[in-house]
């Protein structure tokens, strides 16, 4: 099945990883230009746009940056899964007949917005707010205190050991050492994640993603405008987003993340089953993160994920290719990963991959995780 | 109250939860119930979060709890936090069946010290500001 959608262009900023001397909208700029580039389009072919992250009316600035007005624009903010989930929104609103060419772009300075003394996000600073009240007071702030408390349940439920964690860090670097765009390209070893400093028990240091400065963009239109494109066509074969809980306190199961919703739905929009993937793309803020998503994806069954990972399954020339680009662990994470999920399986069903290539990838699952282990948006895309 | 030392939050009760921390100043859980659903539900808002409906009091409980999980912090940028590491934060199941965060007390932050399901009571830490915090340690014999 196919959604009738295609994703015809994606992009990075120019450079990515420490980059004090640029602005995030020069970063959502960069990475727009060259997604239109690679979809042998044009800024004012874009009818619709899709960001978050930036400001308190994200849309309205970064269109007024590039210099468009389009007919259609959302802001929809979920979290690290947003990109995902407007790819979702973009299928919905191209089959709709609301837009015909839609970009998603993302820009972020995290990493170098410290030395500015600058928030980069609209400052969530109400001690009412429940999350202030609630978990604030007891230390949990920001995501590793609260992935961290699910993992430490998923470890109680299921023997799930820091051992196996460690196996995700190992693998996702292997991948980022073939990808010259990667921050850390050195091979670590399980030893070394266990060695590297405790941040919040059950996660070491390099359990937990970098905190880098990025920007990237997608483009989406129909597929038939994308078969005049003169680019591989890469189709949505089906997407969804879910969604439990704002706090971590509040999630209905910790073991159970809301992939396993949009998972589903996704799976049964495409058409396809779990063993038809052949490369995946899973939000990976802590290692923890994908040994969840591997799970509630359906790979296989709840609790089987410490010991699907051993042995370095997933690493390059492994069974499963999984996050060949070398993730938000160890590629770059300027705060929200999604939009750079979309871009390396993009880039794996056209072929770009060079050293990272996964031979004859023909069908690509995403999954962006926001929040607290909040949202989950799933996205199936092939190439055509 | 506890002697040990526990970091030292700024606690900013909303109107909507003022009886919890007015309770928790006297030394009491108290918690919304909902008189439609017939059980409690946390944190407190506007109506229940299980049937929609506002028909709400509120009620003691028992204090008494088990443990859903927890963390380890070894570091913290939360002003009154840094100088408290490590300290432990748990997620707890109220015997009544609500779920809150809190922070575990009288173990060493070990985590060969915990361990989920771990039976806990509630106990109440005086701040440095003169605020109350409903903090949870292992049950005693008698409980």
């Amino acid at each position: 099945m196919s959604t009738g959608v295609s994703i015809a262009g994606v992009g990075e900023a120019e450079e990515l990883g420490v980059v004090p001397g640029k602005t995030a909208l020069q970063m959502h700029a960069e990475a727009a230009a060259g997604a239109l580039e690679h979809a042998n389009l044009a800024l004012p072919d874009i009818d619709a746009l899709f960001t978050c992250g930036l400001d308190f009316m994200p849309s309205l600035l970064v269109c007024e940056y590039l210099g468009i007005a389009p007919r259609y624009s959302s802001s929809n903010s979920i979290g690290g899964s947003s990109f995902v989930a407007h790819v979702h929104e973009a299928v919905l609103a191209i089959s709709a007949g609301a837009c015909e060419v839609a970009l998603i772009t993302h820009g972020e300075t995290r990493r170098s917005n410290r030395g500015r003394g600058v928030s980069p996000r609209p400052a969530h600073d109400d001690p009412w707010l429940p999350d202030w009240q609630w978990e604030r007071i007891y230390g949990v702030a920001s995501p590793p205190s609260a992935y961290a408390l699910a993992a430490a349940r998923h470890m109680h439920e299921y023997g799930t050991t820091s051992e196996q964690l460690a196996e995700i860090a190992v693998s996702t670097r292997h991948w980022a050492s073939l990808n010259p765009r990667a921050l850390y390209r050195d091979p670590i070893t399980v030893e070394d994640v266990l060695s590297s400093p405790w941040v919040v028990y059950p996660f070491h240091q390099l359990d937990c993603c970098l905190v880098t400065d990025a920007g990237g963009a997608v483009v989406l239109t129909t597929v038939d405008r994308a078969r005049g494109l003169g680019v591989p066509v890469v189709e949505v074969l089906g997407s969804a987003v879910a969604h439990t809980h704002h706090m971590i306190s509040q999630m209905p199961d910790l073991t159970e993340t809301p992939a396993r919703v949009s998972g589903d739905a996704a799976y049964a929009r495409a058409g396809i089953r779990p063993e038809d993937v052949d490369v995946a793309e899973l939000y990976d803020s802590f290692t923890y993160t994908v040994l969840a998503e591997l799970e509630d994806l359906g790979f296989f069954a709840k609790g089987e994920g410490g010991d699907f990972v051993t042995g370095q399954r997933t690493a390059p020339g492994g069974d499963f290719p999984l996050n060949t680009s070398g993730g938000g662990l160890s590629y770059t994470h300027p705060g929200m990963f999604g939009i750079f999920l979309l871009i390396e399986a993009v880039r794996q069903l056209r072929g770009d991959c060079g050293a990272r290539q996964v031979p004859d990838a023909e069908v690509a699952l995403v999954n962006g995780m926001g929040g607290y282990l909040s949202s989950s948006a799933t996205a199936i895309l092939a190439r055509t | 109250m506890i002697a040990e030392r526990i970091p030292q939050p700024a606690v900013s009760p909303s109107p909507d939860a003022e009886p919890f921390w007015e309770a928790v100043r006297r030394g009491e859980l108290q918690l919304p119930y909902c008189r439609a659903c017939a059980g409690f539900f946390f944190y407190p808002r506007a109506l229940c979060p299980g049937c929609g409906v506002r028909d709400l009091e509120w009620r003691r409980v028992s204090g008494r709890a088990r443990l859903y999980s927890f963390c380890i912090h070894h570091k913290s940028g939360l002003p009154g936090f840094r100088e408290a590491v490590p300290f432990v934060t748990v997620l707890v199941v109220l015997e009544e069946g609500p779920r809150m965060m809190s922070f575990l007390t009288g173990v060493d932050a070990d985590p060969a010290m915990i361990r989920c399901e771990m039976p806990l009571e509630v106990t109440f830490a005086e701040l440095d500001s003169g605020e109350v915090l409903p903090v949870f340690r292992p049950a005693g014999p008698s409980s």
